[in-house]
């Protein structure tokens, strides 16, 4: 019976109100996500609840309980339309937590809604993995530790003294997660699980049609990071073509790729295999970077020319015949990998074979006449393969300008771009540079990637972001090899040498300046920048080889027993800080003016040779001393007396009686 | 299947009782039944309670959360979690410890009534000490619900259902605590040398020889109580509030009580023999209306118990007397 009343009492009005503030800034980053009707289900929910507790409202029966989950059910079917993934999930788990907000009534509701919201901080992190979320995330804990704590306090205190007293255990916790959190063993993945969609944005599809407009160069959104290591190695910036994927198969308006170019090697590291023909001078000069891919949910990685061996990790890699890197996985989550490359070499020097040459060739008759056409009249000038790619060029140069507005193309789209609109951007130069090249006979490829990037001198790193996206050329010259061609840098050449934002018309300039900053500001997000680069490298991605790395550098070695001494060290000894610091008890110092007096009692008496036995009182000490010393009798009577007279009948005038009393012991 | 699971819980709640009474057997030789204890490590115990095994459960869920999406800043949380939990120990622990609580006296209740065990926790440390649960052993009542500031002594009282008349000698104290988080509960137990007197529950019922005649006759000469006004006596403790020359004292001429005479005398013996009722406590309960009526009535009245005998007389230390001696009567 009493223990069922305990159960339904009703909560204080202060641990309410912690409770919604700690729902509402657990959730608060969440709504970002979610469906946008999810937040007015919670204003209402929060509203009705202050209302019971007004006594304006009362409690949701049975009835209008199921309705509301069923109508909010309903309504999650209806947003995701029945699809199962990461968002669905969440959104469901945040609709039951709002909800359950409206029939709250004991402590045992309050503690499941605060638990629920440590879950709802930690669903924050699929969706964003910030430094800024990451700092919002520890405060949500402090302001549900506060709420938690309140739980069991007997009576209300200050609100700054419970953040002050969560924040004390918040800060104890913290250096303790920080060992756990460099020393435990990580674990793969223990089974396929959803991704959540907005976290990836994907840097391009695998194919390409010039005539769509391209959204994607436009955003500030970072592609990758470049770290480098031998920062004098590294090519100079119009060198930066960060390889992504080969388009080699036209069918007269759209690129696609061919994917049987990829073989399977081991897992772990990857090398290019020597017998793709991959020609080295002797002192050819190589460089080492690492890569920070944001996920991109594509298979492919992003490398310089020439790639020679990349390792990973996380991910198991492979390379392709078109120098190309590629994850066996859709990138899914943030993923680092380390790529070494030749900055001289020759790519495939000898000759093709015969089925290969005849694809690379290959180009649909019904599409583009005029192209063709064109590209067979410079040949019957006698050009060589060389001449043609300059012929090409030249035509560019002379009449064509780069724009991020082109109009739009009908069937024959690389004949009415080179010869009526003359218009575009790297797209359309790329793909009407290998139609022309191919209708000469010579195998040429669409390469698309990032070009160019962001230096960040400090932190010796490189920004590739979303607008670097490039497209360009790569032909197939006997006795060189597969050559790189840009046709986009014979027409704008500081899109290549400065980046997108330099090669541009003035009105395409007003359109992207709103998304890039500049000069003060840009220099503090290159700070900003920099920050991220290292939570990116050292939080996010530590792994269990960072971890193996860690322990080399900390401890000398990775053998259990070392790890398990330092792990056992450290959380021993912050354990131990911690307890001395619980129970110190500071210098003893007394309350009331009797209590200092009665130790001066104390000490005097011990001199003699008398000490209280423990849960003595003081006026039993005493009279049992008295009894033993017939000379102090007298005297401590008295003491005794003007003692509990304070002690218990609050006396205070009969302070400086004491005070004389015990001077006369 | 039903009364195989009765089996089983009958089982159960008889090993559950072994193993109380084994623990209580090792805890009573560990700690003397004192007027005062001190929290230490060496009487306090600690352990999770069911919703930190939930909270147990929920950091798995993070970690397997973390782990399938390789995801870093979950992990962290959940570590941060975990680390709360162990920090959490220590604060449950240190919010006991040292802690101080001295065993203060009893209020009197009649049976049926709850009787107040006064007690006054010290707390000499800096730190606060919150959500302090006291309670008496196998009690039926909610816990007194304590919260002391730093060097502070707080007053309370742990109240216990008296079912019986008699002396009350309450088990042991639990004092618990689940604070900060509830995740563990730090408990002790605690013997002191707490004892209440319970008077029977007053129940009327007729009481068959009420007056005793005056041994010299016709009761000549005054005794004390009475409606006549017959002197001015000093005030003592325990004098009828109504006797009070309240005039007097007005002046500032200090307490005084008025006498008051009268000529019968009316002795009153509340003999145990003498009760209509069907059982002794039932005689006892009949003697205990009596004497609280004739207290009211401020007469004189004896009590006359198989087992004791108070003269004659009245006030409230006499009815204390009287009182006493119902609750300590042994049939």
């Amino acid at each position: 019976m009493s223990a069922e009343m305990a159960q339904h009492r009703w909560v204080r009005r202060d641990v309410l109100g912690w409770m919604l503030v700690a729902q509402g800034v657990s959730i608060f980053p969440l709504f970002f996500y979610l469906p946008l009707w999810l937040p007015c289900v919670w204003l209402l929910a929060m509203v009705w609840r202050v209302q019971i507790f007004r006594g304006a409202w009362p409690f949701p029966n049975n009835k209008i309980k199921t309705v509301m989950g069923l109508t909010g059910i309903a309504a999650l079917l209806m947003t995701y339309a029945g699809t199962l993934g990461v968002e669905p999930l969440v959104s469901f788990l945040v609709l039951s937590f709002v909800l359950k907000l409206v029939e709250v009534r004991s402590r045992k509701d309050v503690l499941l809604v605060i638990y629920v919201g440590y879950i709802s901080v930690a669903t924050q992190f699929l969706f964003s993995q910030t430094v800024l979320i990451s700092v919002y995330g520890v405060l949500s804990v402090l302001v549900l530790l506060a709420a938690w704590n309140n739980v069991y306090r007997s009576d209300a205190i200050r609100v700054s003294e419970q953040l002050a007293s969560s924040g004390v255990l918040l800060l104890q916790s913290l250096p303790l997660m920080l060992v756990l959190f460099l020393v435990l063993p990580r674990m793969g993945t223990l089974w396929h699980v959803p991704m959540p969609k907005s976290s990836g944005v994907t840097g391009f599809s695998d194919q390409m049609s010039p005539g769509d407009f391209s959204q994607l160069s436009q955003s500030r959104a970072v592609a990758f990071r470049v770290g480098l290591e031998a920062v004098d190695a590294v090519p100079p910036r119009k060198e930066w073509y960060w390889r992504g994927l080969v388009l080699d198969f036209f069918d007269g308006r759209v690129w696609h790729h061919r994917s049987n170019a990829f073989r399977t090697r081991g897992e772990g590291a990857s090398q290019v295999p020597e017998h793709w023909q991959l020609v080295l001078p002797p002192q050819s000069r190589r460089f080492r970077y690492t890569v920070l891919l944001e996920p991109h949910q594509q298979t492919w990685l992003f490398t310089l020319m020439a790639p020679l061996s990349a390792q990973s990790s996380m991910l198991s890699l492979q390379f392709s015949q078109d120098y190309l890197l590629r994850a066996r996985r859709p990138i899914a989550s943030r993923s680092q990998y380390e790529v070494v490359s030749a900055r001289d070499y020759r790519a495939h020097p000898v000759a093709l074979s015969g089925q290969d040459a005849r694809n690379l060739t290959t180009l649909p008759p019904s599409h583009n006449p005029r192209a063709q056409a064109l590209a067979r009249q410079w040949r019957s000038e006698g050009r060589d393969d060389a001449a043609m790619v300059q012929a090409a060029l030249d035509f560019y140069r002379a009449s064509f300008y780069y724009t991020l507005q082109p109009p739009a193309l009908g069937y024959h789209s690389v004949d009415e771009f080179l010869f009526q609109t003359q218009r575009g951007f790297c797209e359309h130069f790329a793909s009407s540079f290998v139609v022309l090249m191919r209708a000469a006979d010579i195998p040429a490829r669409v390469v698309v990637g990032y070009q160019g990037g962001e230096f960040n001198v400090d932190e010796a790193y490189i920004i590739v972001r979303q607008a670097d996206a490039h497209a360009w050329a790569e032909v197939w010259l006997a006795d060189e090899g597969w050559v790189r061609v840009d046709p986009t840098a014979a027409v704008a050449p500081s899109r290549i040498e400065r980046g997108l934002n330099e090669s541009l018309d003035p009105e395409d300039r007003v359109m992207v300046e709103s998304l890039f900053s500049g000069g003060l500001l840009s220099g503090l997000q290159l700070r900003l920048d920099a920050w991220s680069f290292h939570w990116h490298k050292w939080v996010l991605s530590y792994d269990q080889s960072a971890q193996a790395g860690l322990f080399e550098r900390l401890l000398g070695g990775t053998s259990a027993t070392r790890i398990a001494v330092f792990f056992i060290a450290t959380v021993g000894s912050l354990l131990l800080l911690y307890f001395l610091l619980l129970t110190w008890r500071g210098r003893k110092r007394y309350r009331y003016a009797e209590e200092r007096e009665y130790q001066r009692v104390l000490k005097k008496l011990a001199r003699m040779g008398y000490t209280p036995q423990a849960d003595e009182s003081a006026s039993a000490f005493l009279s049992r001393v008295a009894g033993e010393r017939e000379e102090l009798a007298q005297k401590l009577t008295v003491i005794a007396n003007l003692y509990t007279k304070i002690a218990y009948q609050e006396r205070r005038e009969a302070l400086t009686l004491l005070r004389r009393a015990i001077n006369r012991l | 299947m039903s009364t195989l699971s009765k089996a089983t819980d009958r089982r159960a709640a008889h090993l559950r009782a072994w193993l109380q009474a084994r623990f209580f057997f090792w805890l009573d030789k560990r700690a003397a039944r004192s007027e005062s204890h001190t929290l230490t490590s060496k009487n306090l115990y600690i352990f999770p309670t069911q919703r930190g095994f939930v909270f147990l459960g929920l950091i798995a869920v993070l970690w397997l959360l973390g782990t399938n999406y390789q995801n870093n800043l979950i992990l962290a949380m959940t570590f941060l979690l975990v680390s709360i939990f162990i920090v959490s120990i220590l604060h449950t622990y240190a919010n006991l410890a040292g802690l101080q609580l001295n065993y203060r006296g009893a209020s009197n209740a009649h049976a049926g009534e709850m009787v107040e065990f006064y007690f006054s926790l010290d707390n000499p440390r800096k730190r606060w000490g919150d959500g302090v649960m006291l309670n008496w052993q196998d009690s039926e009542l909610d816990p007194t619900n304590a919260q002391v500031s730093p060097r502070e002594n707080l007053r309370l009282s742990v109240a216990l259902a008296s079912h019986r008349r008699g002396v009350l000698q309450p088990k042991r104290l639990r004092v618990e605590s689940f604070f900060p988080l509830g995740l563990l509960r730090c408990w002790t137990w605690l013997n002191f040398p707490a004892e209440a007197l319970v008077y029977p529950h007053p129940l009327e019922a007729p009481l068959h020889s009420t007056a005793v005649a005056d041994e010299e006759g016709d009761g000549g000469h005054p005794v004390k109580g009475g409606d006549d006004f017959n002197a001015l006596n000093d005030y003592r403790p325990g004098d009828p509030l109504k006797h009070v020359a309240w005039k007097l004292y007005a002046k500032e001429r200090g307490l005084y009580t008025k006498e008051f005479s009268q000529n019968m005398s009316r002795e009153i013996w509340l003999d145990f023999s003498q009760v209509a009722a069907s059982d002794a406590e039932k005689k006892l309960s009949a003697l205990c209306y009596w004497a609280l009526r004739f207290h009211r009535q401020d007469e004189n009245y004896g009590l006359l118990l198989p087992d004791a005998t108070v003269p004659p007389n009245k006030g409230e230390a006499h009815k204390a007397r009287v009182l006493e001696a119902l609750a300590r009567c042994v049939l």
